[in-house]
């Protein structure tokens, strides 16, 4: 089966055309690939042009293609140190992975390698005993996608254009091919930014030190910060926070756990939060009438206005990413690049199949419940897509994905 | 246009101070043929930094300002500790100067140390009127990762279209912090100049800091490299409430003690979980500290042992080819001062 799919990627990138467009200053890259049949990455690769490169990926047809976000003055050579580095773009991942999706209880299992108990959903720890070692079989759906989409928004929007100071044209936006996103500002001054300052905009954008901070500063008996009127964070956080307090019925209250006395106190006292919040010196503390209640409150804001990125992508600037318009070797999905008028309309399922031709038939390598997608505007129920013709890049999808085996196919 | 050059021995770093070494005849190779009083000064100010006492700064500019340069010189022969020792000083001078400054003068400072246009933003509070000073944020972003503190977070920050919004004091301690910068950037410039006449003088003070640097021990905790990144995982993830594995809480534990970290210190970065209970941890801590049962400190992990319980995520450069996460430490502290040189 293998030779056959080396064969359809082949024929992939042979009829595409890499560009400038995609990867500025190729030859400054470190170009790496994961080959088939392999389990090391072969590094320290470089092109002085896209068409050595493209006949480089044409004769070894790897299952992964990455660059380097940096820009080296000797790109080939293994040591980090006499790569001699000149710039590299600051990027941000946003992988569905890490997030807890409502639909996870639907497709996702778990199994507590310290007491083999197992459960649906995404946990952090082993619920039974509390061990963080845990396996996950998880599966990637069209909403997991669409909240991952919602983050990049966030993280374009509010951090990267309104804090930042950034346009369009300082960013690139590629979908990953798998699991969420990857976003690079192309800018000069960022790119010759160092890895402390990188993990200092990890730690604003991910929200680490305020939520640390905040929590520390509620147990005072007053603490004021900065309100609605504010730019950035603090000023997201009242906003936040004025939404939930002025919008919330009593039944969201309630089924948020809080007991009818606090939320008639809540009631009673709403105008006067509302227009604490609305000072430019707020006094938070009244935050107090939640109670024990009041950190899992705060969780939930700083969790609506961060971004939760990887930030191991983000602060190493030797990193290597996915080669736009490459082809993910474990979906067979695209790594498109999205102008960013183009985003909103952008649906992975539909716009990054390349496989649009041809059929194949699976079997499923161990029997699992799950979800229903939509791909090609079209709905699969996986639960009985057995032993029948399907489209070539769903089969391609459950095979590489490691879920099933293809039985025959062709195009 | 004629400019005290006074000014100079508070702000070395203007503009005109190629001009006026170049007026007063300033010529190394003169000083370090020896017996002048702008050799010895030099000599002994570097060894009174070093040893943490304080040095003599004279009135006279066409003294005191060889005697800078000169000492900046030995400075940058001597090693990273020597010349990260003598910004530090350098750099408390500093801000003790630009404390009677105005608002604009500080302004004019900033033009020269940071070199990009800053703006003074004035806000209207009913009766006052409040400035505050924009910075853009790249420039915040290579300053304020140096100092120690939550509040240079960038949450804790006005931030808008690319603007850092600061107070008075916040934005003068920035100064300072890139008049630190500056003081490493020169030392490193001056790296590579080569005095043979100086080569004994050179052994004989590098062995005396030797042994004033015994007794007096630097904190590793200020200004020195960044964490791992096996242990800025850990820390994020603690700071952010998730809960760590049993050998990431210890792993971090060693870790936070051989930078000298207190109990205390560690204590309190604990606090953010959910489930934090104040004497269990502390007994951890204790005991991994070498304070409670066998009095055995524990040390750092193995990079190795950090693979196998997946707690590393290597960075290249600093973590290629190294087994131990505390040598990640020594490599970026290395590679700074290389790179630093390379940007000139
Ligand atoms: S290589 Fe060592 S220092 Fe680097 S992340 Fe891994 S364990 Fe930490
Ligand atoms: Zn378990
Ligand atoms: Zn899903």
């Amino acid at each position: 089966m293998e030779k056959k799919i080396i064969e359809i990627f082949r024929d992939y990138y042979s009829r595409f055309e890499f560009d400038s467009q995609y990867v500025e200053d190729l030859e400054r890259r470190e170009i790496a690939i994961w080959p088939f049949n392999s389990t090391t990455l072969i590094r320290h690769l470089s092109f002085s042009n896209f068409k050595d490169f493209k006949q480089f990926i044409l004769k070894n047809v790897p299952m992964h293609v990455y660059n380097s976000v940096a820009k080296y003055q000797n790109p080939s050579i293994p040591n980090m140190e006499s790569k001699s580095l000149i710039e590299a773009e600051v990027v941000f991942d946003i992988d569905i992975d890490h997030v807890n999706t409502s639909c996870k209880l639907e497709h996702d299992i778990w199994i507590c390698k310290s007491c083999n108990k197992t459960g649906k959903g995404f946990v952090a720890e082993c619920d039974n005993c509390g061990s963080l070692t845990i396996d996950k079989k998880s599966f990637v759906c069209n909403n997991c996608l669409d909240v991952a989409k919602d983050e990049v928004l966030k993280l374009i929007e509010d951090f990267l254009f309104s804090d930042f100071g950034l346009s369009k044209d300082d960013i690139k936006i590629l979908f990953s091919g798998n699991r969420g996103y990857h976003v690079h500002i192309i800018n000069k001054s960022f790119s010759s930014l160092d890895s402390r300052a990188r993990n200092m905009l990890v730690d604003y954008v991910k929200g680490i030190s305020a939520r640390m901070y905040l929590k520390e500063m509620l147990k005072k008996k007053k603490f004021k910060f900065k309100g609605i009127n504010s730019n950035g964070f603090f000023g997201r956080f009242a906003e936040c926070i004025y939404d939930k307090i002025n919008n919330r019925t009593y039944q969201d209250w309630e089924k948020f756990g809080l007991s009818s006395e606090k939320i008639e106190q809540i009631k009673k006292l709403k105008d006067v939060f509302l227009q604490e919040l609305k000072q430019y010196d707020c006094d938070y503390s009244f935050l107090n009438v939640l109670g024990n209640y009041k950190e899992r409150f705060i969780d939930e804001c700083i969790r609506e206005i961060s971004v939760d990125i990887d930030e191991r992508v983000t602060v190493d600037i030797h990193r290597l990413i996915r080669f736009p318009n490459s082809i993910h070797g474990k979906t067979g999905l695209k790594v498109v690049p999205i102008k960013y008028e183009d985003i909103y309309k952008f649906e992975p399922f539909r716009d990054a199949l390349i496989f649009l031709k041809g059929e194949a038939r699976i079997s499923f390598k161990v029997k699992r419940n799950f979800p229903k997608i939509y791909m090609n505007d079209e709905e699969f129920d996986l639960n009985s897509v057995e032993n029948k013709d399907i489209p070539l890049y769903l089969a391609l999808y459950l095979y590489l994905g490691g879920y099933a085996n293809i039985i025959n196919f062709s195009i | 246009m004629k400019v005290d050059p006074k000014l100079l021995i508070k702000y070395p770093f203007l503009p005109f101070l190629g001009e006026y070494l170049k007026e007063i005849y300033f010529d190394f190779e003169e000083i370090f043929k020896g017996n002048n009083l702008i050799l010895s000064e030099s000599l002994e100010r570097v060894k009174l930094i070093v040893s943490g006492k304080i040095p003599k700064y004279y009135d006279d500019p066409s003294i005191e300002i060889p005697i800078f340069v000169t000492s900046l010189y030995f400075v940058s022969q001597l090693g990273t500790d020597t010349i990260y020792r003598f910004a530090d000083y350098e750099s408390k001078r500093f801000s003790k100067n630009i404390q009677e400054e105005k608002l604009e003068n500080l302004l004019i400072l900033a033009q020269h140390l940071i070199k990009s246009n800053l703006e003074i933003h004035v806000i209207k509070r009913g009766p006052y009127e409040i400035f505050e000073i924009k910075m853009p944020l790249i420039d915040y972003l290579n300053l304020a990762p140096f100092l120690g503190g939550y509040n240079w977070a960038l949450a804790f920050k006005d931030i808008h279209l690319g603007k850092v919004y600061l107070s008075k004091s916040d934005f003068s301690r920035l100064l300072e912090e890139s008049y630190r910068q500056w003081i490493i950037l020169k030392a490193n410039e001056l790296k590579d100049y080569y005095y043979p006449e100086l080569e004994k003088i050179l052994i004989e003070v590098s062995k005396e800091i030797e042994e004033k640097r015994k007794t007096y021990k630097m904190s590793v905790r200020s200004y020195e490299g960044i964490d791992p990144p096996c242990m800025r995982i850990l820390i994020n993830d603690l700071k952010s409430g998730k809960k760590l594995s049993h050998m990431g809480r210890f792993a971090l534990v060693t870790y936070l003690h051989s930078i000298n970290w207190s109990v205390e210190d560690v204590i309190n970065l604990f606090k953010s979980l959910p489930d934090f209970r104040e004497d269990i941890t502390r007994y951890q801590v204790e005991h991994i500290f070498g304070l409670r049962g066998g009095r055995k400190v524990y040390s750092v992990p193995s990079c190795l042992t950090m693979k196998a319980a997946s707690l590393c995520f290597p960075e290249s450069p600093g973590c290629d080819n190294i087994k131990h996460p505390l040598q990640y430490l020594v490599r970026i502290k290395k590679l700074k001062v290389k790179s630093g040189k390379e940007n000139n």
